[in-house]
């Protein structure tokens, strides 16, 4: 298990380098001298001639690449032009929003999608399979940014049963944390929630069909157990597939509701710095997140080791 | 359509003849899924809107009226009027027809970048080694996020918004292609039409590439789909389609201030953007079906 998480470790690092090939060369593409770039307009050209040595400008690409990505390994991502704060200290600030937007909208995918995948399988064809699929590719169809304009409208402006904008830490207030977060991650959740229903329903419909669920029921085991018991634990593992996409998905997707619901999270941080052209926060944004998508991908592969003891790694 | 091999059919070569025409009996089967004929429908009346627009509507998507600022839906404005007096339903299928125009020109540039080089990997091995890397390292990042990392590079502007999205949408793409290539290249007749000598270029083009499309068609309908939402979700934050054009993303973001007072101004936009999805995920659904039953989701 451990060697097998070492080795997946290993096939992640060309993954991280090709990001980080991306985000270093996002600077030395834009026009101009990339020092003075990182540096914004009020640099001082002493400031610039200093940050063209320390990035070695002169040196060859595959060298300076080189001194980047050692700056990069030590947490050294730069400063941002508008904030006037360390690159990975507004980064690290923000996240607690993304990923607590991003867990909830997991979890609503994840409590609608699988119990609705699994009562559609169990009945193929019946009106509630109809139902559940039907409203599925609806779900599939409806973005979340308009979801969340919507839900804003009726149960913010109209009801005024929500706060429609804004963020409250957990720490600071549990109860008016999640009341901030619920439409936010209904909106971004319920996509998923489609995608992972119409999954669980598929594999769920395949495992059912297979031989020893025919033997499960034959010596008289209830309905109940022969689905959640042995049925859904082998339907599992490409429920888990989805469940991993939809997280990376959501991660990343997560800057359109936090721009609906202006929350302060590192999605609304990315646009903000892609629109002031404020370099150096995007190239840390980008390595960042591809982080943490990298780590996760990893997290999955190892639930499947669990899930299924028909894997063995290593 | 009459059953029997017409004049065209049977004058083809006999490696074709085995399947019996793979696009008519396609086409055949497609017309009896009632899904896909359903999302085809609808697809097919979003685009005819969508094309006979500037022909149907007196009002232009860009004049402003400040006399009828946030009017209802009326005789005049069938969908009200916008915050600056522009008439939202020539908004709404101006936009419609942005929306298709660059999830049409997304598609191309997915098929080119990562259908080609899909295929070329599944097929030369050394093209296999480097393309694939960079495709999987790509994968593992989300594509909307790549898209936006594109725009920061090149800036706001529609052709930028169109190259952004393809190549963020190219390495799903790729995987795909090389995945069908690989297994139409290990089948029999490959190695049939190989032991008769046949050139390289004629076994990838004329017996590789249209046995493996299905998988890319199928791809091909969804991309359409997501390069709809993704620039419409690039111009809702103000980094897609610039303003004063009317894109259905740039819309709903000016209808996002004035919601309180103006709630058609939610509305429409998102129906016109949610119906030209669901009609495309319905026809990419049911052609999959046809096409390819085992990738059955």
């Amino acid at each position: 298990m451990g060697q097998h998480i070492v080795r997946r470790l290993m096939l992640l690092v060309p993954a991280w380098f090709i990001m980080g090939i991306i985000a270093f060369t996002l600077i030395r593409l834009i026009p101009g001298d990339p020092a003075a770039v990182l540096l914004g307009l009020e640099a001082t050209p002493d400031a610039v001639e200093r940050l063209r040595e320390r990035l070695g400008l002169d040196k060859p690409l595959v060298v300076q690449f080189g001194i980047w990505l050692s700056q990069v390994m030590q947490g050294e991502l730069g400063r941002s032009f508008f904030l006037g704060e360390p690159v990975l200290q507004a980064i690290v600030g923000r996240l607690p929003v993304t990923l607590s937007l991003a867990g909830l909208a997991l979890a609503t995918a994840m409590l609608i999608g699988i119990p609705a995948g699994v009562r559609a399988a169990t009945r193929p064809n019946s009106p509630a399979d109809l139902a559940i699929m039907g409203l599925s590719v609806v779900g599939l169809s409806i973005p979340d940014f308009a979801l969340g304009l919507i839900l804003i409208f009726l149960f913010g402006v109209a009801l005024h049963w929500f706060p429609i904008s804004g963020y409250v830490a957990l720490s600071q207030d549990p109860g008016a944390w999640a009341l901030h977060l619920l439409m936010p991650a209904v909106s971004l959740g319920l996509v998923q929630a489609a995608l992972i229903a119409r999954i669980t329903r598929s594999s769920m419909l395949e495992v059912l069909g297979m031989d020893y669920i025919r033997t499960a029921r034959a010596k008289g085991l209830v309905e109940r157990s022969v689905v959640l018991g042995h049925a859904f634990r082998n339907a599992l593992i490409q429920v888990l597939t989805v469940v991993g996409n939809a997280a990376v998905i959501l991660l990343g997707g997560a800057f359109v509701i936090e721009t609906v619901f202006n929350l302060p999270g590192v999605g609304n941080l990315v646009v903000m710095a892609v629109k002031r052209r404020d370099y150096p926060l995007v190239q840390g944004c980008i390595l960042l997140i591809s982080t943490i998508v990298i780590v996760v991908n990893l997290v999955v592969d190892v639930l499947y080791a669990y899930v299924d003891p028909q894997i063995h790694y290593g | 359509m009459a059953d029997g091999l017409s004049a065209t059919e049977a004058s083809r070569p006999p490696a074709d003849v085995v399947r019996s025409s793979p696009g008519r009996s396609l086409w055949r089967r497609l017309r009896r899924h009632r899904l896909a004929v359903a999302g085809g429908t609808i697809t097919l009346v979003m685009v005819a809107i969508a094309l006979a627009s500037p022909v149907l509507l007196r009002a232009d998507p860009t004049t402003i009226d400040v006399e009828q600022i946030l009017a209802p839906p009326s005789a005049d404005h069938w969908l009200g009027t916008d915050d600056f007096g522009r008439d939202l339903l020539s908004r709404v299928l101006h936009g419609t027809r942005l929306s298709l125009q660059i999830g049409f020109s997304v598609l191309l540039v997915t098929l080119a970048i990562g259908g080609l080089s899909g295929m070329a990997s599944g097929y030369f091995r050394l093209a296999d080694a480097v393309v694939m890397r960079i495709m999987d390292a790509l994968m593992a990042f989300p594509a909307i996020l790549l898209a936006l990392a594109v725009m920061a590079i090149a800036g706001p502007a529609m052709i930028n918004v169109v190259l952004a999205l393809g190549i963020a949408y190219s390495p799903r793409m790729a995987r795909l292609a090389r995945a069908a290539v690989l297994t139409v290249r290990s089948r029999d007749f490959i190695e049939a039409v190989r032991a008769l000598g046949a050139r390289q270029g004629r076994i990838l083009f004329r017996h590789i590439i249209p046995n493996a499309l299905a998988p890319v068609i199928v791809q091909g309908t969804f991309t359409f789909a997501y390069a709809i939402l993704g620039e419409a979700a690039l111009s809702f934050v103000g980094l897609g389609t610039p303003p004063p054009a009317p894109s259905l993303g740039n819309i709903l973001a000016d209808a996002r201030a004035v919601m309180r007072d103006a709630p058609w101004t939610i509305v429409f936009p998102s129906l016109a953007l949610s119906v030209t999805i669901l009609g495309l995920n319905l026809f990419g659904d049911g052609i999959r079906d046809v096409l390819d039953p085992r990738m059955r989701l």
